[in-house]
Formats: C-alpha cells, sequence, structure tokens
C-alpha cells in the first residue's frame, strides 16, 4: 500500500534541502490543489507557501518536463531540480540527447510511478483527503477506484519499471507486464480500409488546436516544423520572405490538413516518444493519439530495437543508421 | 400562453412529422459527444445536464469551425468562375440543450447580427431555433448562476422543456419558433401555473462550485488590468486554444484562401482563437499580445468585462468546459473571483 | 468510359535513379506518363513531411528512389533515408494507406530497364487501388459544395 502523503513528504525534504543548500536554484514539481490535482509549478527559495505545498500522487497527471521548453529564458543557465515520474525521467532523457538541458544543470528527483489517475472519478475529495494505491487500484478517502477503470491507456500499457535519479521517492506497488499493446492489437485485426475509415474519422475530428504538441515534454522544437506560426517573423522579415514561411499544413482545419499535422508529429516522435500519454488526455476532441503514435512506437522498438529516452549518451533514432536496418517497413502495427 | 404538457413520444411524432426540418440534439458526453440528428439517434433525450454535455459547443451548428465561403478557378480561356455555397436553407431545431449553451445564441446573435451583421451566421440563424431544456445536474466545474443564468434560465431559448417523467412541459419563450408551437399545442394539453411551479422548481438546483456575481466585480476587475496577478494566471498556459475553441461564445474567425492548385481554390472561414500569438500579429511584426499573460488577460476582460459593457449581459455563459478541458487546469472562475476580490 | 488515372509523385536522387531516368529517355524505354519526377540530390534529403504533403495535395501514390546501399554520392545520405523512410511506410499502412502507394527503391544510374518497370508497376498498382481518399475527401466535398448544392 502506498501512502502518497508520506511520498510527498520525503518529497518536500528532499526539495527544501535542495533550495536551502543552493545546489538549485528552483525546483520543478507538482503542487497541490485544489482538490486532488496537481499542478506545475516552478519554486524558487523562499517561496514556502509553495514548497509546502508539493505533491506526489496519482493524480500528477501533467509532465513537469514540459516546463522546461516552456521557459526556456528563464531557466537558462540556472541549476535546477526537477522532480519526474518514470515517463518524465525518459523524457528528460531525450531532452539531454537533444542538448536542450545539460546534466550539470540538472539535478533530477525520481518518483516512481504506477500509473495516474483522474480526479474526476473522486468529486468530493479535497486537499486533505487520504490517497492511498496498491496493485489494484486507487483509493481516496476509502473509495477504491481500479487502475483499469481510469482509462489511461499509456498508464495501463507503460513499461517503465524502474527509476535511476539523483534521488528517489516511493516503491512500485503494480507490476508493470505488458507485451502487446491493447489498443495496436485491436487496430491490427482491422484490414486496411478498416483502419482507413477509423482514421479518417479521427482526423475529421481535430481541432489543430495544438494541445498535443504544447502538452508534449519532447515537443520542444522553438520553432515548429510544421506549423512555425510567426516565430520566424521578425521586423527585418521582407514581404517576400513572409508569402513563402514554409506552410506545411494550411490552417484551416480540414483533415487533409489535419492529417499532415498529426502524421507528421507521429514521425518527428520516432525514437522519442517516452509514452507518457498527455496528448491523448490533453486533447478536446477526445482524439486517441497514443494509438496513432504507438504505431511509430512500436515499429521502432520492436523492429529497431531502439528504446526512446533509454540513454543520454545514445544518437537520436532518425539521425542516425544501422548497417543491421531492415530493408522494409516491418509491416503492419504488431 | 400557458405551459403545455406533451408526451415524449408525442413531441418524437411531431418531429417526425416535420418537414424539411432537422433536429439535432446533444449525443453521447463529453470528449465523445456530438450533435446529431434524431432520425439517427432514434429518441429524444429525456434530461440534460452537465453530464449530458458534449465538449463541442452548440456554436458550431450555425457557426461551423471550417466553412467554405465561395469557391473559385481560372478557366483557360481566361475567365473566372467564382460558386458560393448556398446556406441556411435547410430549418433546423436544435433540441435539449442546457440553459448555458441555450444562452450562448443570446450573446452570439448580440455579436454577429446586430450592429453589422455577419451575412452567414444571420443567414443560417434565420432558419435556427433553440429548445432549450431544464438541467438537472450540475458539474464540478459550472457556475452558471455567477454569471446571471441558472439551471431554469430561459435565455437565448425559443422554446423551453422541462421534463416530467414520461412527459415534457413546453414554455413558449420567444415566438421564433410558432408554427411548431401550434402543433405542440393540438398534441398536448394546458397546464396550470399552480401545475407547472413544482416541476420548474425541481430544476431550480443550487450550483455550488464559484459562486459570485460577476456583475458585481465588473468594476473591480477593470481597475486590475496591470495588476501582476495575470502573470501567476497564465503561468501554466500552453496557448493551445481550448479554452477558445470550446467556449459557447467564442465566436472569433480567420479568413484564408486555399489553392487546390495554381488555378483553383476555395476561400474558407476558420474558427480563430486569441490565444495563438499569431491572432495579434500586425504585418510589421510587431505584436502588441506576445506575451501569454496578455493573450489570457484579455480573455477573461472579453468574457467579463467589455462585452458586459458592450451588450448588458455577460459573455460568459458558466458552462466550465474551459475549466473542465484545460490540459492545465488553469480556471477562469478563480481567476474572476481572485481578481474580483471574492477570493 | 474514363480511366482512372494515378497521379504518382517521385522522388529521385540526382546520381542513381535520375540518371537511370535520363538514360530510360534516350534509350526510348517506354512507361505510362503518371509520375511527377520530383529530383532531389540525395534520397537523404526527403523529408516525410514531403511525402505527407504530397499524399494530402492529391497524390494517389509516392515512390522514393535513391542509390543502392553503399553506393550513395554523398556516402551515408541514403542509408538515413532508408530507416527514416521505412518508419514511415510503417505509420502509413498502419493507418490503412495500401503499401503499394508509398513505395522506397534503390535504382543505380545504369538500370534503366528497372526504373521503367519501377514506374510501369507503380502506376499500374495504383491505378487499382483507385484514388487516395484519406486526405483528399475533403477538398472534393469543398468543392462540389460550391457547385449549387448546399452546404447547411
Amino acid at each position: 500500500m502506498r501512502d502518497y502523503s508520506a511520498e510527498s513528504g520525503q518529497l518536500r525534504a528532499i526539495c527544501k534541502g535542495l533550495l536551502a543548500s543552493g545546489a538549485v536554484e528552483l525546483v520543478l514539481a507538482w503542487t497541490s490543489g485544489p482538490g486532488l490535482t496537481g499542478r506545475e509549478a516552478m519554486i524558487a527559495k523562499g517561496a514556502d507557501q509553495l514548497i509546502d505545498r508539493i505533491v506526489w500522487s496519482p493524480f500528477c497527471t501533467s509532465s513537469i518536463a514540459t516546463l522546461i521548453k516552456r521557459n526556456r529564458k528563464a531557466l537558462e543557465g540556472k541549476n535546477i531540480g526537477i522532480v519526474v515520474k518514470d515517463c518524465d525521467r525518459q523524457a528528460l532523457n531525450v531532452l539531454l540527447q537533444e542538448y536542450v538541458i545539460k546534466k550539470e544543470n540538472v539535478v533530477i528527483i525520481g518518483v516512481r510511478c504506477d500509473g495516474l489517475a483522474s480526479a474526476l472519478m473522486f468529486p468530493d475529495a479535497t486537499m486533505a483527503s487520504k490517497v492511498v494505491s496498491d496493485e489494484k487500484g486507487v483509493q481516496v478517502d476509502g473509495k477504491e477506484v481500479a487502475w483499469e477503470d481510469f482509462g489511461f491507456n499509456a498508464c495501463l500499457s507503460c513499461r517503465y519499471d524502474s527509476m535511476s535519479a539523483d534521488h528517489v521517492v516511493g516503491e512500485y506497488a503494480r507490476k508493470k507486464q505488458v507485451t502487446e499493446l491493447p489498443h495496436l492489437k485491436r487496430l491490427s485485426g482491422l484490414s486496411l480500409s478498416g483502419r482507413k475509415e477509423h482514421f479518417d474519422a479521427l482526423f475529421g475530428r481535430c481541432i489543430r488546436c495544438y494541445a498535443c504538441r504544447e502538452v508534449c515534454p519532447v515537443c520542444a522544437c522553438i520553432e515548429c516544423a510544421i506549423d512555425p506560426g510567426e516565430s520566424s517573423i521578425t521586423p527585418r522579415t521582407t514581404p517576400l520572405e513572409k508569402t513563402s514561411v514554409a506552410g506545411w499544413a494550411c490552417r484551416g482545419r480540414e483533415p487533409s490538413e489535419n492529417a499532415v499535422f498529426l502524421m507528421t508529429r507521429a514521425m518527428h516522435m520516432a525514437g522519442r516518444c517516452v509514452r507518457c500519454g498527455w496528448c491523448e488526455r490533453a486533447c478536446p476532441a477526445g482524439i486517441p493519439l497514443m494509438e496513432l503514435l504507438d504505431i511509430v512506437n512500436e515499429n521502432v522498438l520492436r523492429v529497431y530495437k531502439y528504446e526512446a529516452g533509454k540513454d543520454p549518451a545514445a544518437p537520436p533514432f532518425l539521425a542516425s543508421f544501422s548497417d543491421d536496418d531492415p530493408d522494409d517497413s516491418g509491416g503492419a502495427p504488431h | 400562453m400557458s405551459p403545455i404538457r406533451i408526451s415524449v413520444e408525442g413531441l418524437e411524432r411531431i418531429f417526425g412529422g416535420l418537414k424539411d426540418h432537422r433536429v439535432l440534439l446533444p449525443s453521447g458526453s463529453g470528449k465523445k459527444g456530438e450533435y446529431i440528428e434524431l432520425t439517427v439517434a432514434g429518441r429524444l433525450p429525456r434530461e440534460c445536464g452537465d453530464h449530458t454535455k458534449p465538449s463541442a459547443p452548440p456554436k458550431n451548428i450555425i457557426f461551423p469551425a471550417n466553412e467554405t465561403l465561395l469557391s473559385y478557378k481560372l478557366n483557360i480561356d481566361g475567365s473566372i468562375e467564382v460558386a458560393q455555397p448556398e446556406i441556411g436553407i435547410t430549418k433546423t431545431i436544435l433540441f435539449g440543450t442546457p440553459p448555458c449553451d441555450s444562452a450562448s445564441f443570446r450573446v452570439l446573435d448580440a455579436a454577429l447580427t446586430k450592429d453589422i451583421p455577419e451575412p452567414f451566421y444571420t443567414k443560417r440563424r434565420e432558419n435556427f431555433g433553440v429548445i432549450g431544456m431544464a438541467c438537472s445536474r450540475a458539474g464540478k466545474s459550472c457556475f452558471c448562476r455567477s454569471v446571471g443564468l441558472s439551471p431554469v434560465s430561459e435565455a437565448g431559448a425559443d422554446l423551453m422543456a422541462y421534463p416530467d417523467g414520461d412527459d415534457f412541459i413546453i414554455k413558449n419563450v420567444s415566438g421564433r419558433l410558432d408554427m411548431l408551437w401550434t402543433l405542440i399545442e393540438k398534441s398536448g394539453e394546458m397546464v396550470s401555473e399552480e401545475a407547472f411551479e413544482p416541476v420548474r422548481a425541481r430544476f431550480d438546483i443550487p450550483v455550488e462550485n464559484y459562486k459570485f456575481s460577476a456583475e458585481r466585480l465588473v468594476d473591480a476587475i477593470e481597475k486590475r488590468f496591470t495588476d501582476p496577478y495575470w502573470t501567476e494566471f497564465s503561468s501554466r498556459c500552453v496557448s493551445c486554444g481550448i479554452c477558445t475553441y470550446l467556449c459557447p461564445t467564442c465566436h472569433c474567425f480567420d479568413i484564408l484562401d486555399v489553392e487546390t492548385d495554381e488555378r483553383s481554390g476555395t476561400r474558407v472561414r476558420t474558427q480563430d482563437t486569441c490565444q495563438f500569438p499569431e491572432f495579434t500579429g500586425e504585418t510589421s511584426a510587431h505584436n502588441p499580445r506576445k506575451e501569454r499573460y496578455t493573450r489570457q488577460r484579455q480573455r477573461v476582460l472579453h468574457k467579463f468585462l467589455y462585452f458586459f459593457r458592450n451588450h448588458g449581459m455577460m459573455m460568459c455563459t458558466g458552462c466550465g468546459r474551459c475549466i473542465r478541458y484545460c490540459p492545465v487546469d488553469i480556471n477562469i472562475a478563480e481567476g474572476v473571483m481572485k481578481l474580483g476580490g471574492t477570493q | 468510359m474514363t480511366v482512372f488515372e494515378p497521379r504518382i509523385v517521385a522522388f529521385i536522387c540526382n546520381w542513381c535513379t535520375y540518371a537511370a531516368a535520363d538514360l530510360a529517355g534516350v534509350s526510348r524505354l517506354q512507361y505510362p506518363p503518371n509520375v511527377l519526377n520530383i529530383r532531389v540530390m540525395c534520397s537523404g534529403r526527403v523529408n516525410p513531411m514531403m511525402i505527407i504533403r504530397a499524399f494530402a495535395r492529391g497524390a494517389d501514390g509516392v515512390l522514393v528512389s535513391g542509390c543502392h546501399m553503399g553506393d550513395c554520392h554523398y556516402i551515408k545520405g541514403n542509408y538515413y533515408a532508408k530507416r527514416r523512410l521505412l518508419v514511415l511506410k510503417s505509420l502509413l499502412t498502419g493507418l490503412g494507406i495500401e503499401p503499394e502507394r508509398f513505395r522506397v527503391t534503390w535504382i543505380s544510374a545504369a538500370e534503366a530497364v528497372d526504373y521503367q518497370r519501377t514506374m510501369t508497376e507503380m502506376t499500374e498498382n495504383v491505378r487499382k487501388l483507385g484514388p487516395l481518399t484519406l486526405f483528399s475527401k475533403d477538398r472534393q466535398v469543398a468543392l462540389e459544395s460550391c457547385a449549387g448544392s448546399e452546404v447547411v
């Protein structure tokens, strides 16, 4: 039985210590409230109100690693402590691989994660509620919900079962053993035209809010390749240059343009997606994005034997090759 | 006109008999929800509440996310063909929206049909009617009462339906659906005020979250334009625009020309969002709202201050979608309460 | 009766496949005119976004062809291309796009006959499959909707 108030207490002590000793200038962690939600925050020394609300529980559903890309300027050159659950820990490795952050600037505080839960299932809970979990599910003030009933695809098919970090909090209570991703199994059971119909409908729902891109911890490009928006335009940009800013996907929300965005993003995630699942949770149109991403993720893992975020010193997947690369695509999703 | 009691089946029969009409209703809830035709759904919904609201707002029915304004083609002989779609011909009735969604049409009408009428919305609106339904369950992010509405508010509805067992009690609110009302009157039976009141009272439920009075906070908020709280409020924002896309009253749009090839293309109107930095990008590359907090501030002030001053009604209807679906938990009701000084 | 004429876009590398196309030309080898060749300096230059966008803009089939492994003019370009494009192919088939619509081939400068055969096969295979609807459906709807029929 995992007691999250105890684990939060340990986490708080570690963060407080790091800030007090000056080892880090900022701690990036979840803070509690309102209710069960954990909200990301950047906490400096002296911000005692925030430090005292540092929390860790299955309701910390966001990825702290996204704070790095969102606050590039503010964090540049600073030493930071960052609290990461398993998938975020892998995302950090991807960011290290790609020189978005430097190892000497980061103290990694890992929290072992059994999966995430939705606070919506406990509408009466408050910040003071007792949160515990075991291999079966999550209990809040005695009310239990099984892991499967939260329906977070990415968590139920998570494979991460070890945490290496500068500090580690918590022990795994749930054994993760997934050999076949259920949503991919469903997809490969469909015929080609069945799959086309399925994705046709999904591409039509996309409203191009780009929430999936914004909440993704590894979508960290300063200027997005697919939709650079205005980021490349300065007062020195000539009118001719403005008209030729690459617009890979038209701004209109037609299925073809949505498909360009979604498929390109899936390709850009090859060997980088850590399967945190936040894109799917954030999507306002309920598009099962993990289905799309896992087609590529499984191909990279099974056929090329490359694990995203495993080794920060490894060359990025798409920026390297091997003599053993197969000559065919390895077929449909497994 | 007194309210009319009609059975659910009776109303379904009337709808089934309407020629040249389509009846849309919310189906499914949350992210999987959508608005589908009664002929597809088969049955009318017998209740509505936060638990039956689709994440997509009903504004998309007459203010689509993506709409073709015209198509053009340059022929080999140099002549140009321009074609425009015919719009708003099919009479459409939306049945079963909660008051927060019905009221959104009152807001959209004020914004898009007064002063300079937006022709596409106005045309569609002429043939579009709303049958709102009293709300039976508020959700954790609802706050309709704080913006001048309630689970029994009839604002924006042309007819209002109050579920009662196997019947609805229908009230004629605006007179725009008189033709349909006549059919309902013929088919149902009149209900006295005394008999109607207890049914109505059942839906006059409290809404416990975010209790404030937006009208009373307007002056206080206006004075806090430069308040440092805005930065804190938007600190987690990722400018995805979900708050505006799912908002039932947001109506900003962008117009783009989409080339099919060098000789032809379409002009498309898409919903736009004030949360994307490009929204205020100027030709000189100057952008008055480059920082995120300026964009969130604009959104909140538009909803709770500017629109109220210009039109006398809150632009926000308290539906709570922006709170529920924000991927980083930004809460406009919390923000307004903090700025207005009631928290 | 109109026959469906597929639109195929081919990204062919300057040093190998493009040269093979040239050789096919001077040798008067016949193949269908459905292929739009785009010369790139190396197959490694081909960005998956180009392929995705080609499909989105109306291509019914896309081909990428470069030098044989070990023979790349830039030494390693085709190795990167092979990995990248085959991952893309797994994505496309995962989405339901028939594998015959996207092909990756390696054709050297002398292999004009292979070039001819590849282009002919590709055209005929895609012709059998018909137009690609995953992307272009909405464009057809948008254009049809302006031909006087109603968009509500």
